[in-house]
C-alpha cells in the first residue's frame, strides 16, 4: 500500500503545471462550496433564528380559528379562557420533558401618538412576559450600542419600543406615549406608556413595527384575564422541533384542549419555501464540485493514456487490475486532499473575516416587510463542520471523477499497453 | 520438469473484420536452465508467442503448461497473480517506471510478491543490482542512466524474484554492439549461475551465438529447432 | 490564415471529444445561469415596474416634501395646497393623457369587532380609472361613484374581516384638524389587482367624500400624472416644475425616484448573484487553461514539428488560443441551447412566485404577486457569447505562450 502511495506521488511532481491546475480546480470547487453554503447558511440562520425566537418559537400554541385571523391581531380566540388558565397552562407546558422555555403572548393592533402633536403610528403590541422573552430572544442585546434603557417590568405601564418608531414619533426613552386599542370585548381604550427603553436591531420588525408591554399589564387593559393569544414553547435545539411538537401534542390530548401546535418549520410560508429549498441549494454545491472535477477527470484521462506503455510494463510484473485502478486512484485521492485542504485554508480565512465583516443587505431594507426577519447586515456562517463537508466533497467527488480513467487505465490490454509507444 | 509446455497454440487476430493467423499450432517444451532464442522475420508471431507464455494475452486454442500447470484459461486477476510469481519480462525499450529509482523499480516485484520482510527485499535487491554491475547507482532514475544501464535494471528486476521464466523481446535492439555484447554475457551468466530458463525473441545474428537452442518461426509455426 | 487556424484547432478539439464537451459543458453553465438568471431579473423588473406604474404611482408625482422627507408625517403636512385645481392644470399640459389626485390617510378598518390599519385612498373615481388599472380588476361588485360613502378594497382583506360587496365597513381615522373621525363606508367592489401592496394595503374611496369627512378643502397627498411614455417623464416633470401656479414646499418626481427603493434591491439582487456566477466563471477559467495545457502537452512533439516547419512562436500560440476560443464558442453555444428551452418555459409559463411563496409576497416587498415571466433578451445572449470568448481567450493565452516557447529540439526529443 505504502509503494502505491509512493508511486501516485511521486506521479503527482511528473507534470508540475498540470497537477497544479487540478489542485486550483479542487480548491475553486471547495472555495465555491465554502461560500455558497456560508452565505446561505448564513442567510438561512438569521432568518430561522429571529423567526423562531421572536415569533413562531419552536413550536407555538394557538386556537386553530386564530391562524385565519392572526393578521387582523384578533383577541377573539385567546388561550386560557377555557379549560386551565394560562398561568396553569405555562406552569404545565414548562414541566413537560423536553421544554427548555415556555411564555405567553397577546398580540393586539396599537395605535401609539405623542401625548402632544398629532402623528400616529399602527403597530403591533405584544403583551409579553419580558423576562422570560429575555431568556429565549435575548432582547437585552438590542438595548446595547445604538439602543438605551431596559425592559418594561411587570405590574408598570411601561412599553418598550424600536429606535425608528421613536424616531418616527419624534420621542425619546423616558418620555409618555399614549397608546389607543380595543379590547376583547371591541370597546376602545386609551392607556398612556412610559417609554423605558428603544430597541436597536436592525430588523424591521423590531425596530419599527413591534410595541411590547409586560404580559399583566396587558391582560388588564385587553380584559384578557389570565389568557394569551398564543404561547411559545421552545427545546433546547431547534432539531428537537419534532419531539417537542409530539410532547405539546399528547399535553393538549390528554388535557382535551383543541388547541393546535404549530411548528415553526409552518409558521408562514417563507420558511416553509426556505425549508423546501434547502436540497436545491445542497445540489448547488455538489454541481460547483463536479464542474470542477470535469478539470481532474480530462487531466486523468490524459494521464492514463500517457502512461499506457507504464501499465503495460507494471501489468506485465504482476499487478492485477485491482492494483492499477488503485494506483490511480491513490494519486487522484492525494491530488484530491492537496486542492481540498489548499481550498479549505484559502475559502476557510476569507470565509472567517466574512463571518467577521458580514454582507449588507440594506438595500433589500427599504422594500422589504417586517415578516422578513432579515438584519441589514447579515453574516456569513463560520463552522467548521461545513469546512470539513466541503472538504469531504472535495475529495469524494474528485476522486468519483477519477474512477473512470483509473477504471480504463486497469481495463487495457496488457499487450496493446506494450505495444503503443 | 519441463518449464513451459504447450500444444496446438493457436492465435489470431481480427483486423478490420478479417481474421489473422499470428500462431498456427505451436508445440513447444523448454526445459528448464534452457537459453532459448527465437528468431523469425517480422510478423512470424515471435511477440504473440511471447505474450502468451507471458500470460499477457489468451490464445485461441490450444494449451500452455507453465511448470505443469495450465495457465490458458485463468482470469485476469489470476493471469496478473502468475506473472508476479513466475514471469520475469525483458523488453526492447526497457519499460522501467519512471517516477522509481533503480532501487525501486528491482524492488517492486518483490513488493508485489508480499513474501518478503523489507530486510529481505533490501538484501536481494542489492545483491542482484550488484551482480548486474550497477553498485552505486540504485538510487538514479532511469533518466539519469544510459541505456545499457537501464536495461541491466530491467534484467534485475526480471530476475529479482528467482522467476521461473524470463521472457525478452528483443532486449539488445537498443543498444549498440559493445553494450548488447555486455548484456548478452550477464544474461548468460544469470543463466548459468541460477539456472534460470531464458526466451528471447531476436534478429540480431549475435543474440543467435549466445543461445544454447535456436527455434525459427515463419508464418505462426516453428520451422526450425535446433539444440546446441 | 485565420481559416486554417479554425480548421486545425476544429480538428483537434474533435481529437479529444470527452475533454471538449466537459471543458465546454463548464463554460456553458456558466453560461447558462447567467442567462437565466439575467432573463428572471428583467422579467421581475419589468412586472415589478409595470406593476407599480400601473397600479400605484404614475410616470410623475406631485407629492409634498414632508411626504419624501419625513418617515411619517402628518396628515397636515402631506397635503398640497389647492391640491384640486392644480391638478386640473397639470391635465391641460400638453403630453399629459390622465391626471389622478389622490388623498392618502392611515385609517383602520373594522367589522365591530376585528380592525385592521390600512391606507385610506381617497379618488375621483373617473379620474384614477382613466391614470390607473385598478378600476378594472374589480372581481365582484363596481368601481367607486363620486359622492358617496363607499369603499372599494382588496379581496383578500374583506375576507378576513369576513365582509362582502354590500356589507358594511366602520372606518376610524384622523381629520386634517387631528380630531378623531370614524364613519361607515358601504363595500361595492372587491379588488384583485397583481400588486399586492394595493390588494393588501389600500381601500378605495371617493375622494371628494374623504375631502369632506377628513376636511381637507381642495388639498390632496398626491398628483399623480400619466404622460406618453416612461422615458418621457423627465420632460414632463420639468413642464409640471415650470407651472406659475405650483405651490411652495411641494416636490415633482419621476417613477425612477418614487421607485428608487425598488430599483436599488433589483440592483443589490444583481450583485450578490453575480457573487455566484464569479465563482462559476473561475471554474470555468481553470477548466480551458486545462484543457489547452492538455493539449499542449499532448502535442510536444507535434509542436516540434510545426517549428520545424518554420512556425514561428506567435504563429504556434495563435493554434492553441485558436482552440481556446473554439471552447469559448462551443460553451456559449451549450449554454445557449441549455437556456432557450428553460427561457421559452420562463416566458410562456412562468415562475409562480405565489405556488412557492403563498399569499406571503407582499411581505417580501415586491409588488408583484402569482407569476413572474422571464423575456427574451438576445442583446444578453449575444453579450453571453463575447464574454465566453474573452474568458476562453484570456484563459488560453499563457498555456498557449507556454506551448510556443518549447524548443523544438526537445520538443522533438521527449517522449
Amino acid at each position: 500500500m505504502s509503494f502505491l502511495f509512493k508511486m501516485a506521488w511521486r506521479n503527482i511532481f511528473r507534470q508540475r503545471s498540470r497537477t497544479l491546475l487540478s489542485l486550483l480546480a479542487i480548491a475553486a470547487g471547495v472555495v465555491a462550496v465554502i461560500f455558497s453554503k456560508a452565505w446561505i447558511d448564513g442567510m438561512m440562520a438569521s432568518l430561522e433564528g429571529y423567526t423562531i425566537d421572536l415569533t413562531s418559537g419552536h413550536v407555538r400554541l394557538i386556537r386553530p380559528e386564530y391562524r385565519v385571523k392572526e393578521r387582523l391581531l384578533s383577541l377573539a380566540y385567546p388561550l386560557g379562557e377555557e379549560g386551565p388558565g394560562y398561568a396553569r397552562l405555562v406552569e404545565d407546558l414548562r414541566h413537560l420533558p423536553g421544554v427548555a422555555a415556555a411564555t405567553g403572548r397577546i398580540r393586539f393592533g396599537l395605535l401609539l401618538a405623542p401625548l402632544a402633536g398629532e402623528k400616529q403610528l399602527a403597530l403591533q403590541g405584544v403583551g409579553a412576559e419580558l423576562a422570560a422573552e429575555d431568556r429565549v430572544a435575548h432582547l437585552g442585546r438590542f438595548l446595547r450600542g445604538e439602543g438605551e434603557g431596559r425592559l418594561p417590568l411587570p405590574g408598570r405601564q411601561e412599553i418598550l419600543l424600536g429606535k425608528t418608531t421613536l424616531r418616527k414619533l419624534g420621542l425619546k426613552v423616558g418620555d409618555k406615549v399614549n397608546a389607543v386599542f380595543n379590547t376583547s370585548f371591541g370597546s376602545f381604550k386609551i392607556a398612556t406608556f412610559r417609554i423605558v427603553g428603544a430597541i436597536a436591531s436592525g430588523l424591521m420588525y423590531l425596530d419599527e413595527s413591534t410595541a411590547y408591554i409586560p404580559l399583566d399589564v396587558a391582560m388588564n387593559l385587553l380584559e384578557l384575564p389570565d389568557a394569551v393569544t398564543e404561547i411559545v414553547v421552545f427545546a433546547d435545539r431547534m432539531e428537537k422541533t419534532r419531539e417537542l411538537q409530539q410532547t405539546v401534542e399528547a399535553y393538549l390530548r390528554q388535557k382535551g384542549l383543541s388547541y393546535t401546535a404549530i411548528p415553526w418549520t409552518e409558521h408562514n410560508e417563507l420558511i416553509a419555501y426556505m425549508e423546501k429549498i434547502k436540497g436545491f441549494y445542497s445540489l448547488i454545491y455538489f454541481a460547483f464540485m463536479v464542474l470542477a472535477s470535469f478539470v481532474v477527470f480530462n487531466t486523468m484521462m490524459m494521464i492514463v493514456s500517457e502512461r499506457t506503455q507504464e501499465i503495460g510494463m507494471l501489468a506485465a510484473l504482476g499487478f492485477a487490475p485491482g492494483g492499477l485502478r488503485r494506483l490511480f486512484l491513490a494519486e487522484s485521492l492525494l491530488v484530491a486532499c492537496g486542492g481540498s485542504i489548499l481550498g479549505v485554508l484559502f475559502g476557510g480565512a476569507v470565509n472567517w473575516i466574512l463571518a467577521k465583516v458580514g454582507f449588507d443587505l440594506s438595500a433589500y431594507m427599504e422594500t422589504s416587510a417586517p415578516a422578513m426577519m432579515l438584519p441589514p447586515r447579515i453574516y456569513p456562517s463560520f463552522r467548521w463542520a461545513d469546512l470539513f463537508f466541503a472538504a469531504l466533497l472535495g475529495v469524494v467527488v474528485t476522486v468519483f471523477a477519477a474512477y473512470l480513467p483509473a477504471r480504463r487505465a486497469a481495463r487495457l490490454h496488457p499487450t496493446e499497453a506494450l505495444r503503443t509507444i | 520438469m519441463a518449464v513451459v509446455a504447450t500444444r496446438g497454440l493457436t492465435k489470431n487476430y481480427h483486423n478490420g473484420g478479417m481474421e489473422v493467423p499470428a500462431l498456427r499450432g505451436i508445440d513447444l517444451v523448454l526445459e528448464e536452465g534452457e537459453f532459448t532464442s527465437l528468431a523469425g522475420p517480422s510478423g512470424s508471431g515471435k511477440t504473440t508467442l511471447l505474450n502468451l507464455l507471458g500470460c499477457l494475452d489468451r490464445a485461441c486454442d490450444g494449451e500452455i503448461l507453465l511448470d505443469g500447470i495450465e495457465v490458458g484459461n485463468l482470469s485476469t486477476t489470476e493471469q496478473a497473480r502468475v506473472r508476479r510469481e513466475k514471469i520475469g519480462f525483458i523488453f526492447q525499450t526497457y519499460n522501467l517506471i519512471p517516477v522509481l529509482t533503480a532501487f525501486e523499480n528491482v524492488e517492486l516485484p518483490l513488493v508485489l510478491l508480499r513474501r518478503y520482510s523489507e530486510k529481505e527485499i533490501k538484501e536481494r535487491v542489492l545483491r542482484i543490482l550488484a551482480e548486474v554491475g550497477l553498485e552505486g547507482l540504485e538510487h538514479r532514475r532511469p533518466g539519469d542512466l544510459s541505456g545499457g544501464q537501464q536495461q541491466r535494471v530491467a534484467i534485475a528486476r526480471a530476475l529479482v524474484k528467482e522467476p521461473r521464466l524470463v521472457l525478452a523481446d528483443e532486449p539488445t535492439a537498443n543498444l549498440d554492439s559493445e553494450n548488447a555484447k555486455a548484456i548478452l554475457d550477464l544474461m548468460r551468466r544469470l543463466n548459468e549461475t541460477r539456472g534460470v530458463t531464458f526466451l528471447f525473441s531476436t534478429h540480431d545474428p549475435l543474440v543467435m551465438e549466445y543461445a544454447t537452442r535456436l527455434i525459427t518461426l515463419r508464418d505462426g509455426r516453428i520451422v526450425k529447432d535446433e539444440r546446441r | 490564415m485565420f481559416d486554417f487556424y479554425l480548421r486545425l484547432a476544429a480538428k483537434n478539439l474533435f481529437r479529444h471529444k470527452r475533454r471538449t464537451f466537459l471543458t465546454a459543458a463548464a463554460i456553458g453553465v456558466g453560461v447558462v445561469f447567467y442567462l437565466w438568471l439575467d432573463s428572471f431579473l428583467l422579467g421581475f423588473e419589468k412586472d415589478a415596474l409595470g406593476n407599480i406604474l400601473d397600479h400605484q404611482t404614475a410616470e410623475v408625482q406631485v407629492v409634498t416634501k414632508a411626504t419624501v422627507e419625513e418617515d411619517s408625517p402628518e396628515l397636515k403636512k402631506t397635503l398640497i395646497p389647492r391640491g384640486l385645481e392644480l391638478a386640473k392644470e397639470i391635465a391641460l399640459l400638453p403630453g399629459v393623457r390622465a391626471v389622478s389626485p389622490r388623498l392618502f390617510f392611515p385609517l383602520t378598518a373594522g367589522n365591530g369587532l376585528d380592525e385592521i390599519p390600512l391606507l385610506g385612498v381617497g379618488v375621483d373615481p373617473a379620474a384614477e380609472a382613466a391614470t390607473f388599472t385598478n378600476a378594472r380588476f374589480v372581481k365582484a361588485g363596481r368601481w367607486l361613484e363620486p359622492g358617496q360613502a363607499e369603499a372599494v378594497l382588496g379581496e383578500k382583506v374583506a375576507r378576513l374581516l369576513e365582509l362582502g360587496v354590500g356589507d358594511t365597513l366602520i372606518v376610524r381615522t384622523r381629520t386634517r384638524m387631528n380630531t378623531v373621525q370614524a364613519f361607515d363606508l358601504t363595500i361595492v367592489g372587491l379588488l384583485a389587482t397583481p400588486n399586492p401592496n394595493v390588494n393588501e394595503g389600500w381601500l378605495f374611496l371617493p375622494l371628494d367624500f374623504a375631502g369632506a369627512a377628513l376636511a381637507t378643502e381642495g388639498t390632496v397627498s398626491q398628483i399623480e400624472v400619466r404622460g406618453p411614455a416612461a422615458k418621457e417623464a423627465d420632460r414632463l416633470a420639468t413642464r409640471i416644475k415650470t407651472l406659475p401656479g405650483l405651490p411652495p414646499g411641494v416636490v415633482v418626481r419621476t417613477w425612477r425616484e418614487s421607485a428608487a427603493a425598488l430599483l436599488a434591491m433589483l440592483q443589490a439582487e444583481r450583485q450578490y448573484d453575480s457573487l455566484f456566477l464569479l465563482l462559476v466563471i473561475a471554474i470555468a477559467v481553470i477548466g480551458v487553461i486545462n484543457a489547452i495545457l492538455l493539449a499542449s502537452l499532448e502535442r510536444v512533439r507535434e509542436i516540434g514539428m510545426l517549428k520545424a516547419l518554420g512556425m514561428t512562436e506567435r504563429q504556434i500560440r495563435w493554434v492553441f488560443v485558436t482552440e481556446g476560443i473554439l471552447l469559448g464558442g462551443l460553451g456559449w453555444l451549450f449554454g445557449a441551447l441549455m437556456a432557450l428551452p428553460m427561457n421559452y418555459w420562463m416566458v410562456e409559463i412562468g415562475y409562480d412566485l405565489e405556488a412557492f411563496l403563498g399569499e406571503m409576497t407582499a411581505d417580501f416587498g415586491y409588488a408583484i404577486s402569482g407569476r413572474v415571466y422571464g423575456v427574451w433578451n438576445w442583446g444578453t445572449f449575444l453579450a453571453a457569447f463575447f464574454i465566453s470568448l474573452l474568458v476562453a481567450l484570456v484563459a488560453s493565452y499563457f498555456p498557449a505562450r507556454k506551448a510556443s516557447r518549447l524548443d523544438p529540439a526537445v520538443a522533438l526529443r521527449r517522449l
